[in-house]
């Protein structure tokens, strides 16, 4: 019998092993989702990795900025009674950042659309609109 | 074996020692030892045989009034079964599990159960990673989710 249970812990992690190591197998890179969801000819996806690798940088770099400016924000506003000057020119920073990440990101969205099928444009526009107009959700996300 | 003869029946000649009667030689002697034996048992057979009349009367006496009821046969019945119904519970319990592990202890069977675990993994991870696919993209294109050390610049 305890062998039994041997075999059965053996077989039991032998099932988990297999499935970790196929699902990082089986894992693709998330263009190659686009590309088989939208039906995307290789052609149509390289196209599409300049936009990507510029959209990346950019955004990138505001997300930088964004991280600063929360943080100078923060500073102010624990060190602060009430609205001052600096606090509200913060704020102002803050909302402006995000602002032009958000249009950084709804250009990139129809630079990809125009690549995909017209028919498949406002499907893809329907999953990726909720990041740009729920920017507050997209950090927990 | 105890022989019925009346012990007044055997001479006393016979019944005396051998010892006592020397005209009767050696087999006399052993035929005398042969009847006082006899005498003995006789003996012995009439103090058993004879009756003991208090145990006699007392048996005529005795008259059981004890009732064991109409479901005193049933409930005999219950017990027993119930004494053997707790050990085959416990049998039935454990036994297929057992029955079940000493199973997959046999070589054959383990290699099929870890073939068959093997392919339910494969198709389990499959199906994980390409329904994480989509996550995974609008992850990538999240400017707050993405990982600052893979940008570079174009």
């Amino acid at each position: 019998m305890q062998r039994g249970l041997l075999v059965l812990a053996l077989v039991v992690g032998v099932g988990l092993v297999t499935a970790v190591v196929s699902k990082r197998f089986f894992q693709k890179p998330p263009t190659l989702w686009l590309c088989r969801e939208y039906g995307l000819s290789h052609k149509q996806m390289d196209e599409l990795k300049e936009p990507e690798k510029e959209y990346a940088y950019r955004c990138g770099h505001l997300c930088g900025e964004m991280c600063k400016a929360n943080s100078d924000l923060e500073t102010l506003a624990l060190g602060s009674d009430s609205i001052t000057p600096e606090l509200r020119a913060a704020v102002v920073v803050t909302d402006r950042i995000r602002t032009e990440t958000r249009i950084e990101m709804l250009d990139h969205f129809y630079s990809v659309a125009d690549a995909l099928p017209p028919e498949r444009r406002h499907d893809y526009l329907l999953k990726v609109l909720p990041l740009v107009i729920e920017p507050c959700d997209s950090p927990s996300r | 074996m105890a022989l019925s003869v009346p012990a007044k029946a055997v001479p006393a000649a016979i019944a005396r020692p051998a010892a006592s009667n020397p005209s009767l030689g050696q087999e006399g002697a052993e035929i005398g030892c042969l009847c006082r034996r006899i005498v003995q048992e006789c003996e012995l057979d009439q103090a058993m045989s004879a009756p003991d009349n208090e145990l006699s009367k007392l048996l005529q006496n005795w008259n059981p009034n004890t009732e064991l009821g109409g479901s005193f046969n049933r409930q005999v019945w219950l017990r027993i079964e119930s004494s053997e119904g707790n050990s085959w519970e416990r049998v039935d319990f454990l036994a297929p599990l057992c029955s079940w592990l000493q199973a997959l202890a046999r070589p054959r069977l383990a290699f099929s159960a870890a073939t068959i675990a093997m392919l339910i993994g494969i198709l389990v991870g499959g199906l994980q990673a390409r329904s994480m696919q989509e996550e995974q993209y609008l992850l990538s294109v999240n400017p707050y989710r993405v990982n600052r050390t893979q940008i570079t610049p174009p």
